[in-house]
């Protein structure tokens, strides 16, 4: 489903050239559920960027369904996007100024389904996320573990094949982090390969395989308990 | 980079703000110093006569001649009075050259111990109490001298001579009454005591009075009965005409609008500029907090910083503040420089002759400081405000703050500005098309390729008539005429009995002593009757055309032919002259698109009588050629004859001078306001494309694209201008209706004036809110929703 051959991606300013990504080569395959750790500034965020078809490496390959999209325009990567790939963020990104239900629906408005539709698809996500009864709040009336939620209510909403959290829990609670861990397990179990950015390792668990970056490359891509026995034995 | 530009549209805003305010205090301040100068300026009064006749009341500035005199002679109260009789196309003859002088008057020998004048040369005492001596102004006596000393030198005044018996100071341009010399009334002596109920009746000179420091006007105009019984009513009853009078204090006088008084401000026109000032500084201090807002998140990191080092909220909100301060400040400074650029225009427009020093005058200056100082505090109050509140804790996360009530005042303020764009642009537009229509409208008579040569009465008819055949020897003059009046110039309104069913009917009617060729020279259509025909002598003194409007007047209607008008009475009341009707002619202005067609007749001279115009018609755009040969063959000819020659169209536009001036002002003030109304809107798209970045990178993650954005930020921004189209249309077509109605000849309102500013604010604005959104649009959405 996701196949990258030798990934770089470089950022130059005036007088520096920072290297995020060095010769990145993985494969993930449709159903799994995979979690990208590593310290800070190791470029994951880079590379979810460029899963998530935000952004293009410098050079390398990047095979998306099939597609090797890796000098697509910003034009059919929005395409590629807003079809397959469905988003949720530390910081939840909600527009403040729309309500619940507005949020969620956004996604389907960008697809162009008709507003019953519509109206149809974002009442089913609501209720089976558990926050349908809020869906006339906005943003800032609700808990982090709502808007959470809420996000992820929308990231969802079009049926994407594909989920790219980015540090889903980092501003939650355990317990609120927890219920959202359990949300994307169950997204997983139905079918929906999610890919996830963090720090947390008790989030980790969760994941199926760890592919864990250090200054822009892959150290280790291991089945998750493997790692642990391997990081409790390194330490 | 950035925030140079930044720095650049705040300052440039502001100074616009400024430079508009000073501009309009310097003006106020100078409009509401008029006359104050005269020490006595407190105890003087202009009085003004009202007169009844024939049904209709005129207001006059001027008055009768006796009027002073007998007020001063019955009333106790009255300390002194002055007399103004304006005298325009003065030949003036000195030994080198010689002059055409419109602003001389004669007046009493008291106008030194009333009105306050500063002399050059000479002595006030005595200066204008012998007949033939004038003063003159330095620019006056320097024009005509070479000097400011010319006390004692001998000049020539439409063929006799004067002394100079002072030279004074240029009179101040704040005064109502402006002039260039002053002849003693003395001159005038015999002209003025002619039989005294003759002169009641016509009103000639401005009379002036200054009353003793505890004496009221009203105690003086309230108790008029007697006065009236003893001078007004012998000679009123003549004509059972009524007349009465007011006093203006002096100092009010530059806002009065009244007959034949000079020039005055319009108060309403004054607030107006005051309120556009204001409109100006709160506009650029609004788009000063827009772009200052707009900066907030690129100056939080700073704030942390500074908080984290121990910096107060007071020392924050202190340090914008200066910052605010300084940029007005820095915009003051621009602003004088922008000043010294526009300020010639300015001076075209409002006839003034401000200059930098004026701007320099300590309380003039001290307005400013106030002005620069309420400018800076009030741009930076808020923004100040808001960072001085942020917490450094917050400012380090990606968190960012709800705005909801200072972004509905940002969007109302952009409604009021857009909305006063488009009837700035919509009023120029109209004033345009209204003067447009009054400079092509059919006025019933010719005045192209026609110029006059003006006689004054001096030469004889004789002499008239060999200028006149002399000259029709030039190829390029097609005929003349001539003429006591000529359209757009100055006409006598007399009393007549015209002929009534039952006795007579006391009537008004303007009077034009003309030649026989006139009626063909202006191309008046006769539409009933005949042409005078000078040859027949019964046609002299005894015969009359008019016009449809005293036809009807008159009550006269179809049969008005044959039908008699007396008039020239003498002291018993009993008119010496009876005119029959010979013709009648087609309404035509002969005064100007600003009055509406009156009675008239014209009528030819009788013995005594003379003109006071040659006309003369060229072929067309000859006129340079035509003046030139005039004017060598009078120098050679008739070397006494000053060659006064002027376009006789030049009256009928000069009428509407104030107007030009209005729609220029209305264009500047427009361009102005788009100007600051654009770089407002540029600052508050800028500061919602900055706010919003994070919603648009959301957007587009979920697939929006840039072109959709583009259509969010712009019908956004759409609604607000429609919304100040709204606003403008009914106020701008309420407004603009109302001033044309001030028109007797007026165009009809179409929306086209409308359409096109409401056009022009869109495209405008458009343009504006799509370069910021365009650039915020065309971001990478990874850049805004960045969480490490």
């Amino acid at each position: 489903m996701i196949k990258t051959v030798d990934l770089t991606k470089v950022f130059r300013t005036e007088e520096v050239e920072t290297t995020a990504l060095n010769k990145v080569s993985f494969e993930i395959k449709e159903g799994e559920f995979v979690a990208i750790m590593g310290p800070s500034g190791c470029g994951k965020s880079t590379l979810l960027n460029i899963l998530g078809l935000l952004d293009n490496p410098s050079n390398g390959q990047y095979h998306f369904l099939d597609n090797e999209v890796s000098s697509y325009s910003e034009k059919q990567r929005a395409n590629l996007r807003k079809k397959n790939i469905g988003f949720v963020f530390q910081n939840f990104n909600l527009i403040d100024e729309l309500s619940v239900y507005e949020n969620v629906e956004l996604p389907l408005i960008y697809l162009g389904y008709s507003s019953s539709e519509r109206k149809k698809r974002v009442e089913e996500v609501l209720t089976q996320m558990q926050i349908m009864h809020r869906k006339n709040h906005f943003p800032l009336q609700l808990s982090g573990g709502q808007q959470q939620r809420v996000a992820v209510s929308r990231a969802v909403v079009a049926k994407p094949h594909i989920i790219l959290a980015d540090e889903p829990t980092g501003n939650l609670d355990s317990t609120h982090g927890d219920e959202v861990m359990n949300l994307l397990e169950e997204l997983n179990k139905n079918g929906t390969t999610i890919i996830m950015v963090t720090h947390s390792q008790r989030d980790a668990s969760y994941a199926q395989r760890i592919i864990r970056l250090f200054d822009g490359q892959i150290v280790t891509e291991d089945k998750t308990t493997e790692f642990v026995l391997t990081s409790v034995s390194q330490q | 980079m950035r925030s140079k530009l930044y720095a650049a549209i705040n300052i440039f805003c502001l100074s616009v703000g400024i430079t508009g305010a000073i501009l309009i205090a310097l003006l106020l301040n100078h409009e509401l110093s008029y006359d104050k100068y005269h020490l006595n300026h407190q105890n003087i009064y202009r009085i003004e006569g009202h007169y009844t006749l024939g049904g209709s009341t005129d207001h006059f500035a001027i008055t009768a001649p006796p009027l002073a005199p007998a007020l001063k002679e019955e009333f106790s109260g009255v300390k002194n009075y002055v007399r103004f009789h304006d005298t325009p196309n003065l030949s003036v003859r000195t030994q080198e050259a010689d002059f055409i002088e419109n602003n001389f008057f004669y007046t009493d020998s008291t106008v030194f111990d009333v009105f306050t004048y500063k002399f050059v040369s000479g002595q006030p005492r005595g200066a204008l109490s012998q007949p033939n001596t004038v003063v003159l102004t330095s620019s006056a006596s320097n024009k005509f001298f070479g000097t400011t000393q010319a006390t004692g030198e001998i000049i020539r005044i439409n063929n006799e001579n004067y002394t100079v018996t002072a030279v004074i100071e240029d009179v101040p341009l704040n005064s109502h009454l402006l002039f260039d010399g002053l002849i003693s009334i003395a001159t005038l002596e015999n002209a003025y005591t002619i039989h005294p109920n003759y002169f009641w009746s016509i009103s000639v000179n401005y009379t002036y009075l200054q009353l003793y420091d505890d004496v009221t006007i009203e105690s003086i105009l309230e108790n008029m009965d007697d006065f009236n019984r003893k001078y007004i009513e012998p000679s009123g009853s003549l004509l059972s005409a009524k007349a009465s009078f007011t006093g203006t204090p002096l100092t009010d006088i530059r806002f009065k609008v009244i007959q034949m008084s000079p020039p005055a401000a319009s108060k309403t026109s004054l607030m107006i500029l005051l309120v556009v000032a204001a409109f100006l500084v709160v506009i650029a201090a609004v788009n000063y907090t827009n772009l200052a807002t707009a900066r907030t998140t690129l100056r939080a990191k700073e704030i942390g910083v500074r908080k984290s080092a121990g910096a107060t909220s007071s020392q924050i909100l202190w340090q914008f503040l200066c910052e605010s301060l300084l940029m007005a400040f820095l915009a003051l400074l621009l602003s004088l420089l922008l000043i010294e650029i526009v300020l010639p225009g300015f001076n075209t427009l409002t006839d003034k002759a401000f200059t930098i020093t004026d701007v320099l005058q300590p309380y003039i200056l001290l307005q400013l400081i106030m002005i620069t100082t309420i400018t800076g505090l009030m741009a930076g109050a808020y923004p100040s405000f808001i960072l001085s509140r942020m917490n450094p804790a917050r400012i380090l996360k990606p968190v960012h703050h709800k705005t909801g009530g200072s972004a509905l005042l940002r969007k109302i303020l952009v409604v009021f500005q857009f909305a006063i764009s488009v009837i700035l642009i919509t009023g120029t537009l109209t004033v345009r098309e209204q003067l447009d229509f009054l400079d092509n409208k059919d006025k019933g008579i010719s005045l192209e390729n026609r110029l006059a040569l003006i006689l004054n009465g001096e030469p004889g008819n004789e002499r008239i008539k060999r200028i006149q055949d002399n000259i029709a020897e030039n190829p390029h003059i097609l005929s003349t005429s001539k003429s006591s009046s000529i359209p757009g110039g100055g006409f006598n309104t007399v009393a007549v009995h015209a002929e009534a069913d039952a006795g007579n009917y006391d009537a008004k009617i303007t009077t034009n002593i003309v030649d026989e060729k006139f009626i063909d020279f202006f191309e008046i259509q006769i539409i009933e009757g005949r042409n005078f025909h000078e040859d027949t002598p019964g046609d002299h003194a005894n015969t009359a055309i008019i016009n449809q409007t005293a036809a009807k007047y008159f009550g006269w209607h179809d049969n008005a032919l044959g039908k008699t008008i007396k008039w020239q009475f003498d002291q018993h009341g009993i008119p010496q002259t009876e005119l029959k009707v010979i013709g009648i002619m087609q309404d035509h202005n002969f005064l100007n698109l600003n009055n509406p067609v009156t009675p008239l007749m014209l009528q030819l001279p009788n013995e005594e009588e003379s003109y006071n115009y040659l006309n003369i018609h060229h072929a067309e755009g000859k006129s340079q050629e035509v003046i030139q040969y005039l004017e060598d063959y009078l120098r050679r000819e008739e070397p006494d004859l000053l060659p006064n020659i002027q376009f006789i169209r030049q009256g009928y536009s000069e009428s509407f001078s104030y107007e030009e001036k209005l729609g220029a002002i209305f264009g500047i003030f427009a361009l102005v306001c788009i100007l600051v109304s654009f770089l407002g809107l540029f600052g508050l798209s800028s500061f919602m494309a900055e706010q919003r970045r994070r919603e648009v990178g959301i957007r587009k993650v979920l697939g929006s694209s840039g072109r959709g954005i583009l259509a969010l930020f712009i019908r956004e921004f759409a609604i607000l201008i429609l919304t100040a189209i709204l606003i403008a249309a009914p106020v701008s077509w309420f407004l603009l209706d109302n001033w044309l109605d001030g028109f007797i000849y007026r165009i009809t309102m179409t929306p086209l004036p409308l359409l096109i500013a409401s056009l022009s604010a869109i495209v405008i604005a458009m343009v504006t809110v799509s370069y910021h959104t365009l650039k915020t649009a065309r971001m990478n959405p990874v850049d805004t929703l960045r969480s490490e």
